[in-house]
């Protein structure tokens, strides 16, 4: 009965296979079609949205879009370029590799469409080329990631975590790893500061294949900071999806990065077997519940042990924690280090490192 | 700060007749200046303020040369310098900074295609593994026809004295190609940080890190098939000078591709290790991780978008982490996009439904567990455009279940509107827009509830024939924070509001100046003594650019 079950699924599941591939093969008849349509370095196929900026005009200050198309079959006749979502249609230059370019009004979004003809007649469905909202912005690309930035400080001001997430890539890379992960953090931030006050002044912009990469100085203060933070983020948006950000990473300005108080810690022996009490004290991890320090057991000039201990917070929401760890033996010449990161940036570059060491 | 208000107004009147191009046959320079001048006035409760009082000013110089050596070399020269008293501007303190320049050498100078030798402030990135991060030194690229490609870069931090140590960084790059089917790379990466530029409060120690890397690219039956897979292996010593610290060598691997048998069908999967060791030269890989995930995107009919996401990942690989236990982490995730009458040919074509739900849930191996908790988030926008105006309406429902700090356990409804209005009347362009959001957040074991309001709205007026652009903001926004509460904090309200006027004086090809004028006033009030404050920022700038 399974294996009838198991084969009733499996036959579904083929069906379903065949359904696509036949459909695919339907779909792909060869009919006119354009093949590739960009302005510069930006690809205009299957895009919604594009902001054209001053640095992609032409030096007569146009906007250039050059493509391909193919006619299916018979050769292509004319590519036809629209920008008013096809309501009028003004004719490319060329046929196989076309180019059209215009003067663009600043601030003013076009609804660009393309189609192709073939020598038979056949015209091609704009729909299937579809609509991309072209808008020309009359400045450079520091001003524009300088804009992107601005809009990021106001959704980490207001504590707006949808607008702030609205931001970040789905294939946001680090740190932390991963979109989720990200959303994690910035929430933590969210429940735990108030009165926030983030300002970024963007100072180098590198535009590199595939990504802008923009290093970012920032400066911050919330509610119970002694002083206002500040630091270097390198920021590395996604051209591709409406400059959304794919990774952050050097001085970061939010999460566990985030302190205002200096962290303490300390080691101490414990009577009877040998153990050691590990003690962290830092008012900004308030409520975190667990911190970990990185404990080094050195014996004979041999690491006998070199790995993380977590510690408790004891009692809750007061900023200490606690945690021991015994070994088996600790002959004399031995020491134990406890380090504790009370700063943690991608390259630690800036980590400030509480060390203790017994004896 | 006489001085610049005086400079400002000499510019101004200097422009008329300092209207000219530098521009010659093959090549030509532009120049960009800009003076901006503000006073910053704050009063209450001044240390809650980010802002400094008192004037302030910020002036950029940005010179750009370009010239064309021959058909297939082109020059270019960079420099920006800026000066400035505004703490948001300088870098650790600095009344004068070098902000970036750089001298290269290419083929074409907007894409590079043949070759490029660059020198100063640069940017390269190789693969996520690897580099790709932006240095002081140098880096070139040559390719062979369309076979090979070999970069090479060096470079060191760009702020030495900022960092307290000196880190230089080398490495070389070599892409071999099968027409547009396959590519494969292999990457060699080294830092050293310089033991003698270590000083008493640096932060890293006599660090050395080398990295191996390789890679391959694969397209496959007409570009429906993608595969790319990436390994590195990397060797790192933390500290030279501390004899006990051994090299640690640990192996990073990716594998990533997608399929596409229809064209309104895409399946993806990927599997990523990060080995605890590893250590990217300051690339971007997550350490000590292992996840894997697959994801099928699917658009059954033109009007109907959609995605399915599972990833599963884990850390403590080995008994190299320093995790002491592993956390396991499911994340699954559905998106959906619908325009219903997308074949119409009136308005309602572009009426957009957009649904996504997250789930998270992650749980450490310990016992008890330091780590148990379910996240799930729900998000719906609907929007539409119009010839002149459009609408956002969106609702986020987010729930939250800690079985380990249930304290912590919460629900939340936040709703949202926006709304844009842009129109011609009066030979003016009127562009309006409105932002409002609710947030309702309730901690499910002690009641406490957080609400959040907030609502921004803005005109800009712009007059095309004396290019001149009004902007006035308005922004309210009210926390009341954890009402009932003797933990939470005090409620709080800011009101912010602005006024800029944009004139552009002159545009030319040759030249643009731009006046910017622009005031704004911030009141925060919170419900605790002491602790109001009022900023108020007014500002002039000037931009030249010739």
């Amino acid at each position: 009965m399974g294996v009838n079950k198991g084969l009733y699924r499996s036959g579904i599941g083929i069906i379903f296979l065949l359904s696509f591939l036949i459909s695919a093969w339907g779909a792909a008849a060869d009919e006119p079609s354009i093949t590739s349509a960009r302005i510069g370095a930006k690809e205009l196929m299957r895009q919604s949205e594009v902001t054209v900026i001053k640095e992609d005009l032409t030096r007569d200050r146009e906007v250039l879009i050059v493509g391909q198309a193919q006619g299916g079959g018979p050769q292509v006749e004319k590519v036809e370029v629209s920008l008013d979502n096809g309501q009028t249609w003004k004719e490319a230059a060329g046929r196989e590799r076309w180019q059209y370019q215009f003067a663009p009004l600043p601030n003013y979004t076009y609804y660009l469409t393309l189609r192709v003809t073939n020598a038979d007649g056949v015209v091609s469905d704009p729909k299937r080329f579809g609509t991309t909202r072209l808008t020309y912005l009359p400045i450079t690309l520091t001003e524009l990631i300088q804009q992107q930035a601005d809009e990021l400080a106001r959704a980490y001001m207001s504590k707006n975590l949808e607008r702030y997430m609205g931001l970040i890539s789905r294939d946001y890379q680090s740190m932390p790893p991963g979109w989720h992960r990200l959303r994690r953090a910035i929430e933590n931030d969210f429940r735990s500061l108030n009165n926030i006050t983030l300002r970024f002044t963007v100072n180098q912009v590198f535009n590199l294949k595939g990504t802008i990469m923009a290093d970012i100085h920032w400066r911050l203060t919330y509610a119970g900071l002694l002083e206002p933070k500040e630091g270097y983020v390198e920021i590395h948006f996604d051209p591709a999806d409406h400059l959304k950000i794919i990774l952050q990473r050097k001085d970061l300005y939010f999460g566990s990065v985030i302190i205002g108080h200096n962290g303490s810690v300390l080691v101490t022996s414990v009577f009877g077997p040998p153990a050691f009490e590990f003690t962290v004290t830092d008012l900004d991890k308030i409520g975190a519940t667990f911190v970990s320090v990185r404990v080094r057991f050195v014996s004979g000039g041999v690491v006998q042990f070199d790995g993380n201990v977590t510690l408790t917070e004891t009692p809750p929401r007061s900023g200490t924690f606690t945690g021991s760890r015994t070994f088996s033996a600790f002959p004399a010449l031995s020491t134990i280090t406890a380090t504790y990161i009370d700063e943690i940036t991608s390259d630690w570059r800036r980590n400030l490192r509480r060390t203790d060491t017994f004896p | 700060m006489r001085v610049h208000l005086i400079w400002i107004v000499i510019t101004l009147f200097l422009i008329p007749t300092t209207a000219f191009a530098i521009k010659w046959e093959r090549g030509g320079i532009d120049i960009m200046f800009s003076s901006e001048v503000s006073y910053q006035d704050i009063t209450g409760n001044e240390e809650k303020s980010t802002l400094q009082e008192g004037w302030l000013y910020t002036e950029n110089l940005i010179l750009d040369l370009k010239q064309e050596l021959a058909e297939k070399a082109k020059f270019q020269g960079y420099g920006h310098i800026r000066s400035s008293n505004d703490l948001q501007q300088q870098i650790a303190g600095r009344d004068w900074m070098f902000v970036e320049g750089y001298v290269r050498l290419a083929d074409n100078l907007d894409t590079p295609t043949r070759y490029e030798i660059r020198a100063g402030d640069y940017a390269e990135s190789y693969t996520p593994y690897t580099f790709n991060t932006s240095l002081l030194g140098t880096k070139a690229f040559y390719k062979f026809g369309e076979w090979a490609k070999v970069s090479t870069f060096w470079g060191k931090n760009r702020d030495e004295k900022l960092d307290a140590y000196a880190r230089y960084s080398a490495g070389g790059r070599v892409e071999l190609y099968y027409k547009e089917y396959l590519t494969i790379g292999g990457t060699f990466v080294y830092t050293d940080v310089a033991r003698d530029s270590l000083e008493a409060g640096s932060t890293v120690g006599d660090q050395y890190n080398q990295v191996f890397g390789a890679d391959l690219h694969l397209k496959l039956w007409q570009d429906r098939i993608h595969l790319e897979a990436e390994y590195a292996r990397s060797i790192y010593n933390a500290d030279r000078r501390d004899d006990t610290l051994m090299d640690q060598g640990d192996n990073a691997i990716v594998v990533r591709g997608d399929i596409s048998p229809v064209t309104n069908l895409k399946i993806s999967a990927e599997f990523e290790r990060v080995e605890p060791w590893f250590n990217s030269v300051l690339g971007a890989a997550s350490a000590d991780l292992q996840r894997s995930k697959a994801q099928v995107d699917y658009t059954p009919w033109d009007f109907l978008n959609t995605m399915l996401m599972h990833e599963y990942s884990f850390n403590k690989l080995s008994d190299h982490s320093l995790e002491q236990y592993r956390t396991h982490t499911h994340l699954t995730s559905f998106s959906s996009t619908i325009t219903p009458f997308l074949k119409r040919e009136d308005v309602w074509n572009s009426l957009t439904v957009a649904l996504q739900v997250d789930h998270t849930n992650s749980y450490t191996d310990d016992y008890p567990r330091t780590t148990d908790q379910d996240d799930l988030t729900a998000n719906c926008t609907v929007s539409q455009t119009f010839p002149q105006w459009n609408y956002s309406l969106g609702y986020t429902h987010a729930r939250n279940w800690n079985r380990v700090d249930k304290t912590s356990e919460f629900y939340s409804h936040a709703p949202t509107a926006s709304l844009g209005i842009t129109y011609p009347w009066l030979a003016l362009m009127w562009a309006w827009t409105f932002n409002a959001s609710y947030e309702y957040k309730e901690y499910t074991l002690s009641g406490l509830i957080d609400r959040t309001y907030r609502g921004d709205g803005g005109l800009a007026l712009s007059y095309e024939k004396t290019r001149s652009t009004l902007g006035l903001t308005v922004a309210m926004e009210y926390y009341d924070n954890a009402s009932g509460s003797p933990l939470g904090t005090a409620d709080n309200m800011s009101r912010t509001y602005g006024i800029a006027f944009d004139q552009v004086l002159k545009e030319t090809e040759a030249f643009t100046a731009n006046l910017t004028l622009r005031a704004s006033y911030k009141e925060y009030d919170e419900d605790a003594p002491d602790q109001d404050y009022n900023e108020g920022v007014y500002y002039c700038g000037l931009t030249v650019k010739f």
